[in-house]
């Protein structure tokens, strides 16, 4: 019992440290596409598009420590495919994620909205590519199974 | 039906226009403003992720075991059933 509540406390703290590093690369990759296109190339703002990335991922990594606590402790007879719950969301809260960061764009750089939404678009997809072979080597590494 | 598609296509080259100008007589209305169609993906998308996540609490409530905990399957007779009735 103390083990199972210690590994849900260690795979939401793994969740905190992927956002962390997921927040710090979007923000690197941000500036850098920002300062490529000759738009304003202020960390502070390249972290302020990255926010809706944060906020999302936290609500997803509490969800899932959530869900794998009532699954697998509440109810261990349970038939529910577990990648397909994650993956749903996932897949949701991507387009929920483009389109916030999209209008913070457009917002903030003073942008077509159509250029906003090729912008972010492109971030999204490298950091969730990067964040992905990140969550691999971590868990490689750890011998833990890829929650996040 | 398609040769009447065919036939939009051909009166539109024969008018000079391009592939993308003739799809567009099919859409009637005026175009729909990116920022519009924006907003209605988000609200869309965030009704879908709460009622999924609701439908996905739901069934986990309801997947749990018929029988009380510690229940004697051997326990239970066809009478229990009758009685039900």
């Amino acid at each position: 019992m103390i083990f199972q509540s210690a590994f849900f406390s260690i795979a939401l703290i793994i969740s905190i440290i992927d956002i962390i590093t997921g927040s710090i690369i979007g923000t690197i990759i941000t500036k850098w596409l920002a300062s490529k296109k000759n738009w304003d190339s202020s960390l502070k703002v390249a972290f302020l598009v990255n926010l809706p990335w944060i906020l999302l991922s936290l609500i997803l990594s509490i969800l899932e420590t959530f869900y794998i606590r009532v699954i697998y402790m509440d109810f261990p007879f349970i038939t529910v495919n577990m990648h397909i719950i994650v993956i749903v969301n996932l897949l949701i809260a991507f387009v929920i994620n483009t389109i916030l960061s999209t209008l913070l764009v457009h917002r903030l750089y003073r942008k077509e909205l159509n250029n906003s939404l090729f912008f972010v678009t492109r971030i999204l997809i490298i950091l969730y590519i990067l964040m992905y072979i990140f969550a691999i080597i971590r868990s490689y590494f750890l011998g833990l199974a890829a929650i996040s | 039906m398609f040769n009447d598609l065919l036939q939009f296509y051909k009166i539109g080259k024969g008018l000079g226009l391009t592939k993308k100008e003739i799809n567009q007589i099919f859409f009637f209305q005026k175009k729909i403003p990116l920022s519009i169609g924006l907003l209605v993906i988000l609200i869309v998308s965030i009704l879908t992720f709460i009622l999924w996540n609701i439908i996905v609490l739901i069934y986990i409530q309801n997947s749990g075991t018929v029988y009380a905990e510690g229940a004697f399957y051997g326990s239970v007779s066809i009478n229990d059933f009758k009685k039900k009735k």
